[in-house]
Formats: C-alpha cells, sequence, structure tokens
C-alpha cells in the first residue's frame, strides 16, 4: 500500500522521521523483506456472506472493548471510555474503529506503519508492542498504545491493537497532565515501542520499569491487563474466523469494506464545492507563569475527492501546550467519524485515503521533540478537535444536500475543563482524582437546531459522567452544587447546549489541586454570527463559612453565600493545598451558538427563559427580546431588534437605515451556506441571506465586505472575565456584521492586529 | 384452617402483557391447563385477568366460581402495565424532592441520554439522536435543604417549613404522586422518611415513594430513576391491584395474590404495591425461572435462554442453575440499579427489516423494525419492508396457514406469503439473488447478529458457550435456534413445549416467595470475620422482619438464608458474588468465600487478568430468604398425546442456490414422546416452528419438550 495521506512534498524524505519531527508514513512503504505479509484477498461478491464477516469482524472489536471494559480500573479509563480499539489490516489501515475516544483514530494506522519501517524484522506471532511516543503517535503520554499483530499461517494477516488512557505514568503532576513541564524531560516518560508481551507473556522487566514511573501503579498494572486481555480476545476470534472462512475471503471484505467507505466519503465530497474552510483560535499560558497569548490555525481545502489539512500561520511549539501531529490528525479523524462517517459504524481507513496533511513543522499543532505535550489531553487536544469541528462543519454547510449540511455542529468545549485533585482519602488511602464531570457534557447547535445540554462528549461518546455520591465515597469532597449553568450556552439563531457549573468542599481527608481550568480568552467560538461558550473558571473561595452555614441549616447555592475571600488563580498555575474552609467552585462550558441571536425566534427566546436556561438580562440583552407582564411583546421586540442593529453599524462606522423585517429570495442556482449566506454565481459574490447585501467576493473571501465592531471580551456577557487577568497579550471581541441589515454574521476573538479569519473560500 | 382452604390446592400465575393475558393453572399433582384472553386497560385490565382464569379453569373442567371459592391457594402476577405506562409516557404527575443544588441531576443523566437504549448503529449519530424529555420536567423537581455526609452523618439538618411549601406548591400544581431522592439516603434514611409524613400532612392520597427504599446502591442518577419510575407508576398500578384484590375477595379468595419481581421471586401483594418498579422486567424473568425448571429436568446447569419475539431478542443466563444478577436495569431511555436477573437484549426480531446497504451493495438486517404495527410485510397492514417472519414464510418454515394473534388491536393475523414474497423480491432484485437466496441471506444474517450478541454475553463473561444448553422461546426463537447455537458449536437445544406459548406465566406459576437485603459497602481485605457477621445480621433482623407474616402462612418455622457478597479486586468494576457461610463467620469462612472468588475470576478472565498483590473489595452483602410456595411441579404440556403421525409436506428452503425441496412437516404437538424426527423437516408449533436442519435431530422429551441435537460437531 503507498499511503496517500502524506504531507507537503518539499520535505526531504525521511524528515517526519519519529525522533526529532514527528513520524508520517513515508509514501512507499518501508517493510523488511523477512516481515511476510498475508495479503491475498478474493473479491467477495456474495451480498449475504460479506455481510456475515462484516458483522463478525464489527463485533470482534466490540467483545475488544468490552473485555478492556470488564478488566481495567480507573475511572478515566472506564467512566469516560477513555480508551479505543481498532481492527487494522496488515498494512494499518483502519478497518474497524470503536465506539470509544474518536480521535485516537489520527495515529493507530500510524504506530502499525512505524514499528512495520522500524521493527519488521522483530514482529512476532505471541507479542504486543507497546508505545506512547508523541512523536510516533499518541496525543500525549498517558495515551498508551498496545499492538498485536495477528498472523495466519506464518504471515501477518492483521492488527488488533488498543490505546488507553492511564490514570498515571508519571511525571511532575499527579494524573500525568503536567502543565508545569518545561520540555519534554518534565513531562511522563516515554517508551518507544517495545514487546510488553512476548511469546504469551507479559515482560516482567518492562513492566518493572514502566511500574515504577507511576503514582498509582497497581492501576497501571490491572489496565495494563486489561488491555492485554482485550487483544488477546480479539486476535483469538479473528483466528477462528479466518478458520471459518478462509484467510483471503475475510481479508477480500476487509478490502470491500475500505473500499465502499472510502467511495461513499467521495460521494459525499463530491455533493460539496470545492473551497477552502479556516479556523483560529488562540491559546494562552503556554506553561505555569506564563501569560501569553498563543494563534493555532487550521485551512481545510477541498479539491475534488480530496481534503488537504493545513496549520500555516500557527504560532510556534512553546510550553506545555503543544499538539502533537498524531493528535492534531486525531482531532481531524474524530470530527470525520462522527459527522460523516457515522453511517459507516466504524470503517474509517477508507475515508483516511482522501486525506493529505501538510503541517507546518516545530508548531503547535507539529511540535518538534523537546517540548511539553503532556496536558494535551485537557488543552490542545481540545482546541485540536474543536476547529476540526469548525471547519468541517463549514464546508458541510455549503454542501447541496440537506442532510449533510443538517450535520454541520458549532464546537464544543474547546479545552477539557477539569479539577484533578490528589491526597489522602477518607480511608488513609492515597487518592489521584481526575473530576470528569465534564463527560456530562453538552452538544453543538446545527443550523436547524439548538444544541443541547448534558449529552455527553460527541468524540467520546459513550462516556459518562460521574454520580456525586460516588465521588464523595472514593475522594475526600463534598459537594455544594452541580447543575446547569445559566446562559452557558452560546447565544444564537440557534443556542448552544448548556454547560454545568459545580462546588465542593475538601472533607475527611487531605487534598492538593494539582490541575485546574481558568482561562480569560474565548475558544468555544460560535459560528456564522452565533456567540462563544463561555472560558473555563475555577473560583476559589478560602475561609469560607460553609460548616457553619451547614450547622445554621443552610445549604449554600453559589460561592456569594458561603463567605470568605476570593483568592484568584491562574490556569495552569501552582498546585493548591486545599484547606478545610476552602470552597473550589468550576464550569465546564457550553457549546457555541449558530447564527445572529436577533434572529432567533421570540417564542424560543421565551421558553429558554422560562426553563431556567438563559437570564432575562440574556433574553433583552443578547437576544432583544422585550417581555410585557411576562408575556412576549412582539412589536417591541422587532423594534428593538432593529435599533439594536442599526446600533451596530453606527459603532462599526458604516451607519445605515436597516430593514425592520428580515429576509431574502435565494436565486435558482445558488449556493447557500448555512441559512445565513448564498454565493451569487452571476457576479462573483457572497450574499446576506437575511437582506442580500454583499458580504464578499469569491475573488476575495465571504467576509471580506463585512462592517467590523471591535470590543472587549466582556461585552460578549458577564459570563466573560477581561483577558488581562489572564494574559498580557491584548485580546478583542470582533464582530461582523453585515452592511444592509446589521444582522450579525461572524464574530471573532481575536489578537488587536490579526486579520479576520477568511472562513469561506469558495473555488466555483 | 377450614376444610375448604384445606381443599385449595391450585396454583394459578396470570402474566398481563401489551396484547395478551396469559394465565396458567397447576394442579398438585403437575397437571396443567392454560389460558389466554385479550388485555384489557379500559377496565383496569380486570376482563384480561379474569376471563385468562376461566379459560384456563374450563380446561380443568371446573367453573370460575369453585376456582375462586374452593381451589385456588395461590395466583402469581406478574405485568408489563408498569413498563407500558413508562414506555407510552402515561404516568401520574410527579413532584420530585431532591437534595439542594442537585436538582438537574435527573435532566443531566450523567450525559449518557442520548445513546442509552440505541443500537450500536445509532451511537455515532450525533444529530439524529437526542435526550428524551426528562422524567419529571424541572418545574416540577424542588430541591430541599437538607444534607447527608457518605458515611451517614447529617451534617444540615432537614427544612421542615421549606420542604412543607415545596410540597404545597407541587400539589397545587396537580401532583399527586412524590418521589424523594436525597444524596446518601442509603446511608441515613431519617431525612426521607421525614420527607415522606411532611408530604403525606399536606396530600394524605399521595403515593410517595422514598429512594432508600427502592434502591440500595451508591449512584443518585439511578436511584433517582428508579423513584421517580415507581412514582410514575404507583398510583395507576397501585389502583389496578387494588380493584383486582376487591374482586378476588368478593369472589371469595383472599390474601394469596402474589407479584412477580425482577429479582426472580415473588412478594405479598401488600409489600409489591408499594413498589411497582421492582415488577418491571417480571415477565422475562418469570421466562427464566421457567426455563431454569426445564434445565433441571434435563440436568443441565448451565443455560443460555434465548427469547426472540417480534421486536427484540433477549438473553438471560443460567449458572449453576441460577440466573445472574444486572448491575443496571435500562428501560427505554433510562438507566437503575434495583435488584434484578440479567435479561440483555438487543433490537433483533421476526419484525426486523432487511434492507440494501448503498455503499457495499449489501444486505443488512436491521436494527429498524416493523414492529407489530404496520408488522411484517405479510400481515398486509401496510407494511411493505421485508422482514425476517416474511423470509420465514417465504422458506416455508412457517406454516403457510399459521395464524398470528399479535396485531396491536389483539385481532389474529393470517399472513398472506405473497406479500411477503413480494417484499423480498423487491429486495432481491436489488441484490440480484433469487428471492429465495434473499429470504435465506436475511435468515442467516438474523442468525448472525443473534450469535454475535451471544458470543459477547457469554464469552465475555468468561464462559464457553460450548458448556451450555441452549433453551430457545419466544414467537420466532425456535425457527432460528439451530442457526444461531450451531454458530456458537452449542449443540444441544431444547425447546419447551405445549406450554411455550404461555412461557413467563408458567416461570411465574413455579416461583417462590423471595425476600432479600442488601446494602453497598467498601470493605477491603483482610476481611474481619466480626464486622461482616454483624453486617450480615443487620441484614438478617431486617428480613426476618419483613418476611415474618409470609414464613408464618407457609407454616415454616426453620427458615433457610443465604448470603452473598459481591468481591473484586480494589478498584476493579468486574464483581463476581461468592456465598458465604451461615451462623458464625470465622477466618475459615472467610478464606473460603475468598478463594472461592479467586477460582471464578481466573477461570473466568484468564490468568493475565490475575495480579498478585491486589486486594480484594467487598462493595455489597446482600441476604435472601426463599419462601417455597410456587407449584412444585408443572408439566409443560396438558394431558393430550399425539399420535406422531406427519403432516402434508411442503416445499421448504435450506441452502442457497438450491430450489425449495418437498420437507417432512409434523405439527408439534403430535409428536409422541421420545418420536424423534430427523432434519431436514420442519416442526409446527402455534404461531412458531422448529426448523431442523440436515445434520440435526429432535427427540420429544417425556415432559413433552423438544430436544434439538446436532449429529456431528458443528
Amino acid at each position: 500500500m503507498s499511503d496517500q495521506s502524506t504531507v507537503s512534498p518539499e520535505r526531504e524524505e525521511g524528515f517526519w522521521d519519529g525522533l526529532d519531527h514527528a513520524y508520517i508514513p513515508p509514501a512507499e512503504r518501508r517493510i523488511p523483506a523477512s516481515l511476510l505479509l498475508h495479503d491475498e484477498a478474493e473479491v467477495v461478491t456474495d451480498p449475504i456472506t460479506f455481510e456475515v464477516i462484516r458483522h463478525n469482524l464489527w463485533n470482534i472489536n466490540q467483545e475488544h472493548s468490552s473485555t478492556i471494559e470488564n478488566l481495567s480500573v480507573s475511572t478515566i479509563m472506564l467512566e469516560s471510555r477513555d480508551y479505543q480499539t481498532a481492527i487494522c489490516t496488515e498494512t494499518g489501515e483502519i478497518l474497524f474503529f470503536g465506539l470509544g475516544v474518536q480521535y485516537f483514530a489520527g495515529w493507530m494506522d500510524y504506530v502499525i506503519a512505524y514499528v512495520m519501517e522500524r521493527h519488521g524484522e522483530d514482529i512476532a506471532e505471541g507479542d504486543m508492542w507497546m508505545l506512547n511516543d508523541p512523536w510516533i503517535g499518541t496525543a500525549h503520554q498517558p495515551d498508551v498504545n498496545l499492538l498485536c499483530p495477528v498472523f495466519v499461517d506464518g504471515r501477518l494477516f492483521c492488527w488488533v491493537v488498543n490505546a488507553a488512557h492511564m490514570n498515571d505514568v508519571g511525571g511532575t503532576v499527579p494524573g500525568s497532565f503536567c502543565p508545569n513541564a518545561q520540555d519534554v524531560y518534565f513531562d511522563p516518560p516515554i517508551f518507544p515501542p517495545c514487546r510488553i508481551v512476548q511469546n504469551g507473556r507479559i515482560n516482567s522487566e518492562i513492566e518493572g520499569i514502566y511500574r515504577r514511573q507511576s503514582r498509582t501503579p497497581m492501576n497501571l498494572a490491572l489496565d495494563l491487563r486489561a488491555t492485554i486481555a482485550g487483544n488477546h480476545a480479539a486476535r483469538e476470534r479473528m483466528l477462528a474466523l479466518v478458520d471459518k472462512y478462509g484467510a483471503a475471503t475475510v481479508k477480500g471484505v476487509m478490502r470491500g469494506l475500505l473500499d465502499s467507505t472510502q467511495e461513499s466519503f467521495k460521494q459525499m465530497l463530491a455533493k460539496i464545492p470545492d473551497g477552502t474552510w479556516s479556523e483560529r483560535l488562540y491559546q494562552e499560558v503556554a506553561v505555569t507563569g506564563d501569560r501569553g497569548v498563543y494563534r493555532v490555525e487550521l485551512q481545510m481545502r477541498k479539491q475534488g475527492d480530496v481534503l488537504t489539512f493545513s496549520n500555516e500561520g500557527t504560532d510556534p511549539q512553546v510550553g506545555a501546550i503543544n499538539l502533537p501531529f498524531a493528535g492534531w490528525r486525531g482531532g481531524v479523524m474524530a470530527v470525520l467519524n462522527v459527522v460523516m462517517l457515522a453511517d459507516h459504524m466504524g470503517v474509517v481507513g477508507g475515508a483516511a485515503r482522501q486525506l493529505r496533511f501538510e503541517p507546518q513543522p516545530g508548531t503547535l499543532t507539529c511540535p518538534d521533540y523537546g517540548v511539553a505535550v503532556s496536558p494535551a489531553g485537557i488543552y490542545a487536544t481540545e482546541v485540536g478537535v474543536s476547529m476540526a469541528n469548525s471547519v468541517i462543519s463549514k464546508m458541510l454547510m455549503c454542501a447541496d444536500d440537506p442532510t449533510l449540511r443538517a450535520r454541520a455542529l458549532t464546537p464544543t468545549n474547546a479545552q477539557w475543563q477539569i479539577h484533578i485533585h490528589a491526597g489522602v482519602n477518607q480511608r488513609g488511602t492515597y487518592y489521584v482524582g481526575p473530576m470528569l464531570d465534564g463527560m456530562i457534557g453538552m452538544t453543538g447547535a446545527t443550523p436547524y437546531r439548538d444544541g443541547e445540554f448534558a449529552t455527553g462528549s460527541f468524540y467520546a461518546p459513550e462516556g459518562r459522567g460521574p454520580n456525586v455520591e460516588s465521588y464523595e465515597r472514593d475522594w475526600p469532597m463534598l459537594y455544594l452544587y452541580r447543575h446547569r449553568d445559566l446562559d452557558s450556552g452560546g447565544a444564537g439563531r440557534q443556542r448552544g447546549g448548556s454547560g454545568g457549573r459545580l462546588a465542593y468542599v475538601p472533607y475527611n481527608g487531605e487534598m492538593g489541586l494539582g490541575v485546574y481550568t481558568a482561562e480569560g480568552v474565548p475558544k468555544t467560538l460560535g459560528v456564522m454570527g452565533g456567540g462563544p461558550g463561555p472560558t473555563g473558571q475555577t473560583r476559589l473561595q478560602r475561609g469560607s463559612r460553609t460548616f457553619a452555614a451547614f450547622a445554621a441549616g443552610e445549604m449554600p447555592e453559589s460561592l456569594e453565600q458561603v463567605g470568605g475571600v476570593a483568592v484568584q488563580v491562574f490556569g495552569k498555575g501552582d498546585a493548591v493545598i486545599v484547606e478545610s474552609d476552602d470552597v473550589l467552585e468550576w464550569n465546564w462550558s457550553g457549546s457555541g451558538g449558530y447564527g445572529d441571536p436577533l434572529t432567533r425566534d421570540p417564542g424560543s427566546v421565551l421558553a429558554d427563559l422560562r426553563s431556567g436556561i438563559i437570564s432575562e438580562r440574556a433574553a433583552l440583552g443578547d437576544y432583544g427580546v422585550v417581555l410585557a407582564d411576562d408575556v412576549l411583546d412582539e412589536r417591541a421586540t422587532l423594534e428593538l431588534r432593529q435599533r439594536l442593529r442599526g446600533e451596530r453599524l453606527a459603532r462599526a462606522g458604516c451607519a445605515a437605515e436597516v430593514p425592520l423585517t428580515l429576509g431574502s429570495e435565494l436565486p435558482a442556482g445558488a449556493i447557500s451556506i448555512g441559512e445565513e449566506l448564498w454565493v451569487d454565481r452571476d457576479d462573483g459574490t457572497y450574499r446576506c441571506a437575511h437582506c442580500a447585501t454583499v458580504t464578499g467576493t469569491l475573488a476575495e473571501h465571504a467576509k471580506s465586505r463585512l462592517a467590523i465592531h471591535e470590543g472587549k471580551v466582556t461585552d460578549i456577557s458577564p459570563l466573560f472575565e477581561d483577558p488581562s487577568i489572564y494574559v498580557d497579550d491584548p485580546v478583542i471581541w470582533r464582530e461582523l456584521y453585515c452592511t444592509g441589515c446589521g444582522v450579525r454574521l461572524s464574530t471573532e476573538v481575536a489578537r488587536p492586529g490579526d486579520e479576520p479569519v477568511a472562513e469561506f473560500r469558495l473555488e466555483l | 384452617m377450614s376444610t375448604a382452604t384445606d381443599r385449595r390446592s391450585l396454583v394459578a400465575a396470570v402474566d398481563i402483557g401489551g396484547t395478551f393475558t396469559d394465565c396458567i393453572v397447576v394442579a398438585d399433582d403437575g397437571r396443567v391447563a392454560y389460558g389466554k384472553a385479550l388485555s384489557s386497560p379500559e377496565d383496569d385490565f380486570q376482563s384480561g385477568f379474569f376471563g385468562s382464569l376461566e379459560a384456563a379453569a374450563q380446561q380443568l373442567g371446573h367453573s370460575s366460581e369453585e376456582l375462586f371459592d374452593s381451589l385456588l391457594k395461590l395466583i402469581s402476577h406478574g405485568s408489563t402495565v408498569a413498563t407500558n405506562i413508562v414506555v407510552e409516557e402515561r404516568g401520574s404527575q410527579v413532584g420530585l424532592l431532591t437534595t439542594r443544588g442537585h436538582e438537574d441531576t435527573l435532566e443531566m443523566m450523567r450525559g449518557v441520554g442520548r445513546i442509552t437504549g440505541e443500537p450500536p448503529e445509532n451511537i455515532l449519530k450525533l444529530t439524529e439522536t437526542f435526550k428524551p424529555q426528562p422524567l419529571v420536567p424541572r418545574s416540577r423537581v424542588a430541591g430541599v435543604t437538607e444534607r447527608v455526609d457518605c458515611n451517614g452523618k447529617v451534617l444540615v439538618e432537614l427544612d421542615e417549613d421549606e420542604m412543607t411549601a415545596s410540597v404545597q406548591r407541587l400539589v397545587a400544581d396537580g401532583c399527586d404522586s412524590f418521589a424523594v431522592t436525597f444524596l446518601w439516603s442509603i446511608q441515613n434514611p431519617r431525612h426521607e422518611l421525614r420527607a415522606r409524613e411532611l408530604i403525606l400532612q399536606v396530600a394524605p392520597e399521595a403515593f410517595v415513594s422514598v429512594s432508600h427504599e427502592i434502591s440500595k446502591s451508591v449512584g443518585e442518577y439511578e436511584r433517582t430513576v428508579a423513584t421517580v419510575i415507581n412514582a410514575l407508576v404507583g398510583p395507576k398500578t397501585s389502583h389496578y391491584l387494588s380493584k383486582l384484590d376487591t374482586r378476588l375477595s368478593e369472589l371469595g379468595f383472599e390474601d394469596g395474590l402474589m407479584l412477580m419481581q425482577s429479582h426472580g421471586g415473588m412478594v405479598p401483594l401488600h409489600d409489591g404495591r408499594r413498589l411497582p418498579v421492582l415488577s418491571i422486567g417480571s415477565g422475562p424473568v418469570g421466562g427464566l425461572v421457567g426455563t431454569q425448571r426445564l434445565a433441571e429436568d434435563l440436568g443441565a446447569a448451565d443455560v443460555i435462554a434465548t427469547d426472540m419475539g417480534g421486536t427484540s431478542f433477549d438473553v438471560g443466563l443460567l449458572k449453576d442453575g441460577e440466573p445472574l444478577f444486572a448491575l443496571d436495569t435500562t428501560l427505554g431511555k433510562w438507566n437503575y440499579r434495583v435488584p434484578a436477573v440479567e435479561v440483555l437484549s438487543i433490537g433483533a426480531g421476526g419484525g426486523s427489516i432487511a434492507w440494501v446497504e448503498p455503499h457495499s451493495r449489501t444486505l443488512r438486517v436491521g436494527p429498524h423494525s416493523a414492529s407489530s404495527n404496520p408488522g411484517p410485510a405479510c400481515y398486509g397492514r401496510g407494511g411493505a419492508e421485508p422482514t425476517v417472519t416474511d423470509a420465514n414464510l417465504v422458506l416455508g418454515y412457517l406454516d403457510p396457514d399459521v395464524v398470528f394473534g399479535t396485531a396491536s388491536d389483539g385481532r389474529s393475523i393470517h399472513p398472506d406469503r405473497s406479500l411477503a414474497e413480494a417484499a423480498i423480491g423487491r429486495l432481491a432484485e436489488q441484490l440480484g439473488l433469487s428471492v429465495l437466496d434473499a429470504a435465506l441471506g436475511i435468515v442467516e444474517i438474523a442468525n448472525t447478529k443473534m450469535a454475535n450478541l451471544l458470543e459477547n454475553v457469554v464469552i465475555g463473561r468468561g464462559f464457553d458457550p460450548r458448556d451450555f444448553l441452549l433453551v430457545s422461546y419466544g414467537g420466532s426463537g425456535p425457527l432460528h435456534a439451530a442457526g444461531y447455537a450451531r454458530a456458537l458449536g452449542i449443540d444441544r437445544i431444547a425447546i419447551p413445549g405445549e406450554v411455550a406459548s404461555v412461557w413467563s406465566a408458567f416461570g411465574i406459576a413455579l416461583s417462590d416467595v423471595r425476600y432479600q437485603e442488601e446494602s453497598d459497602v467498601a470493605i477491603l481485605s483482610p476481611f474481619d470475620p466480626g464486622e461482616l457477621q454483624s453486617a450480615f445480621e443487620a441484614l438478617e433482623r431486617d428480613l426476618l422482619d419483613r418476611s415474618a407474616g409470609e414464613r408464618e402462612r407457609a407454616g415454616l418455622e426453620q427458615v433457610q438464608l443465604r448470603r452473598y457478597g459481591r468481591m473484586r479486586y480494589e478498584w476493579q468494576r468486574n464483581e463476581l458474588e461468592v456465598p458465604f457461610a451461615l451462623g458464625a463467620l470465622d477466618v475459615d469462612a472467610i478464606d473460603a468465600a475468598t478463594a472461592d472468588f479467586q477460582a471464578n475470576y481466573g477461570a473466568r478472565y484468564g490468568s493475565a487478568a490475575l495480579l498478585p498483590g491486589a486486594r480484594m473489595e467487598l462493595t455489597s452483602l446482600r441476604t435472601e430468604i426463599v419462601i417455597p410456595i410456587g407449584a412444585s411441579s408443572a408439566a409443560r404440556q396438558t394431558g393430550r398425546r399425539g399420535d406422531g403421525s406427519a403432516k402434508r409436506p411442503r416445499a421448504v428452503a435450506f441452502t442457497r442456490g438450491e430450489s425449495a425441496r418437498e420437507t417432512e412437516v409434523h405439527e408439534g404437538n403430535d409428536l409422541a414422546p421420545g418420536q424423534i424426527v430427523s432434519g431436514p423437516s420442519v416442526i409446527d408449533l402455534p404461531t412458531t416452528g422448529i426448523v431442523v436442519p440436515a445434520g440435526a435431530q429432535v427427540t420429544r422429551s417425556e415432559a413433552g419438550d423438544f430436544i434439538l441435537t446436532f449429529e456431528e460437531a458443528p
């Protein structure tokens, strides 16, 4: 197989070596002659046998996953389903990919390619290869791969593989997300490929080294055994299938499935015009004590049936906020798997053939060796997924197919908001406690539907949020509250899904808070003029009267009610020793909104208000909805919205009369972009769907003729803090309006000097 | 006791399903009779209940007057009434009172509300699957000031004034049923108990469900769901049960109505009426109890029970003769945790729709189902898509004159083979196959999916399916059993005899009264005998208390208790239940239990899963008391004995690429005991049939069951 998902041609051969730079397989795969491949395939034309074998293959991968589920011990792996299983072909193409974390698809094929290229002579039956090298293939060190070759008649027939997030694999901070890591040597140790299982037996020497790095070696050992047992079960079942149907027939179905998924993916792309879609967001605080802001870019170009991804314009690698290339590619794969390939039940390798990656090395999303990457799982990976979500959704919004258009989604939280504490629990045992309340999650809005509160994390669809009682049983803590967070769904015509908010106190033990989220720069962006989801915040209140309140028969419902002194904490800051009278509050953010909130159906705004999803302030201020005696005042709402749109344009320096009512006729043959823009092919312009005013030109981009207002991040809503609390670089809130009607068609968070993001450049 | 009571020797079981109410009556010598009637929600299920009993009584030659007045000693009852209320969203107006600050627990659904209950095909379909409406709208959820910690210590006293005010508001809002779920009530129930008193002061007629009485498990979401479901269904189930009880008393039958529970035993009416959530799933569990008896007769200790109906394929396991317990129960899109026998389900049934996957141009079956409305194409009720049942009809597996009694309005259906053929023909054309080959393909794929599920269930628990007897029932099961069993290397299948059509009722009739007490614990090894002893004794005191009335009624002086502990390696999730010795526990008794655990664990998960040095942990303790009260023996056929003659042969297709051949056909209930039917052949049964492939044979047992074996190892 020649791997087509390769990179910019100008790099010399061997540049992407997995040592100094990320590993990307060469176009011509190098496999030693001594490694014999079982690659005969028989085309299976019988539609029934094909399906019987397909279902068996799918089931083998399911069984692999449930074996791990049954045997693993760490909550981070179990409850958040932070693991993944796959069946790959003899050369590593992903045939079946499970329902665990979807971004692991960014490297499972590449790690196999690497082991075959560099260790091909040593690949043997009965062995399993372990690796967690971010420059070969993982998003960060805790995500450990375990590869098991499956041999038939002495030849390599396929691979069964898994990757799993291990509770603690070392590094400077309990839990192994190390925001204070100055470089990779502060991070948890890296294991390049090594045979942890040889001849069916665990290599106790390697296991000894591995366990010695961990604060929770027993968890690690049990979880390792769970992954070994999973591979073992999958290999046995695979051999039984081959035995029953014959190797060439099974391989024929594998090839057929990959080919048909590839074909289906190409057909979807055929319904979308060529073009480039782009997104930008800003990471902050590269490492403990830093106060910088860093730009991350993603461009996706579609030409015919190929998608090419580039990170051009991304800032150089720095501190501990880097996303290894494998994780960056994983973000793209995660979104494609869910948004475009859901019908294929995990057969994703076929679509991967249509993808090209052209990363700039030495950047935040394709770092070279030496920088810290261990915290990627809570900062950089989410940035990768969120940006991929954005560009792929923007592309789908341009499709000439209602089914595809309806799959476009606004981004979900672009940071994994979390607290990880550690200490001594109520039973006197050392514990590491990653609070996974964020798994309760939310989904993005589509152009046709609001985002939903508490619908999990889309790229870990089977992940489960915790029960309060489970954490209180195992860790020395007591919750005060945990609920939907008011106004936390990005404002928009389709509102983003709400996030949540919770508070807890330490209780019956000792607790230090090692990892916590506190950010100033909004990253969960809205689409087509929608507002962003809020930042993740941590509020620490020292010397509270919580227990006095309890004794007085009160159950505090906010930090204001617990008293004490607010202590400012900073994201990626030093560990915080939590005292018995401290209270901690944090939130997981909602998803971004879609479209201008001033175009939202007023009835839906009222319903949101009555359901406690939004506040009265938001109803009036964000949505321009006027109530009279608790009843919607339609006329006043129309007039207020008109006035607000007019004021926007005045603010942006292009005052104009704006219409009271909105709407324009879509000309026949026009390409519409979501429900907000359309393209006039005759004059090569983009037009506002609300008033037909030109917003940009095909020669430039869709936003080139919009009015721009630059304001403060705190203008977005009271949920947003002044970023200058956290960072020194100035950050602004940019709104882009249609010059004809004042409808907001785009929003950005930006460094003041940075040009607006093009977002849409169609090539017609 | 009066002489009239002494005459009472019959045990009846009535199982109310969505369409039919099934009844079985068992005499003390084991003779059985059965009856069916349409379920009657319109009159609170009365006419269905009594109609089915009368039909069975007639079969035994008794009038219904005699039956109630002097013959019946016990009526066991299971139903899907509670299930249907939840699924059809017809529950009461419920007010939920919960710990302040945690009012959104029910709506958050731990983030899995979108995917729960969805087939795997749908899990990634983000924009096509949604979280359901909350079981209780947020406006009827009230936070209450109170707090208890994980050890049961009260941190914040219950604010009684606030509680009362909330109840008054909810009553004004129309609530007539209340659910109370406070954090850690399982460790200290005081606040929940007081809350109930306060509710009843405001609304004396209200139905009140408090969480610690429903579930003893850690995890407030699942406990809230169980409590809310109890509250949703409680008023209605309580109402129909009271009506039944009153009517039974009028007829001269008093104090003998028992309710089947999801844990596989029965409780008296007065206990069961308060906790209707525990009746959910009792029908399938009844089927497992029947299977248990059937397997005992055949000397099989390890059994896979499969029930394939119109829309689902349900699987339960018996290991060493006992059913496995479930960790969670899923109803619709909700998960909860109550003591329950495990029954797993996938959406594969006679109604599963076959279709062509457009990208690979291959045949798929399910997960979409034509269910019973419109139903398979052959029903002629507007369903145009080909289903598994259509394939069975086209292939000759189903008698062309078969009558289904499964329409949603209860009317029987005479399927039309030509409609089935046309539907499959349209599919076959797309695939370039003959109609028969397409039909064979549908069956083969359906069998593959079921075999794959069984593989996950059985192998996933560390068992080898080849060690198991497979029992098959349900409207579609026996048609497919040989197919899916063979794929797993299983060489013996039992299909229950004549009473299979009322199989759940049959099992319910055999069930005993069972009380159990369970409590979650977190005890690490080395275990202290004294600590365990006192924990078990506390449970046993409660148990003896609760069961006093029933024990007395059954005339039991000595009771047999059982003790169990759920054990795992510390942190690990996979728990195994092991028995503990009765009486005073000592170190030897504990060593025996832990050795039992280790041996089982290693056998199930292999040596790689064992880690020397890992500590063991007990996560829950359970005690159980069983009061034998159900029918002690029951035949699986009525008195009828067949003459063994074959029916007219018909064309049946078994192999792709070959045409259908005239094949031997038998009427199942005409087969004589000991008679052997060799494949290829078909045995017709009411609404279903047994497909006997070449190389297999079926023997009718003395008890009336059908035992299918393969001549050579598959």
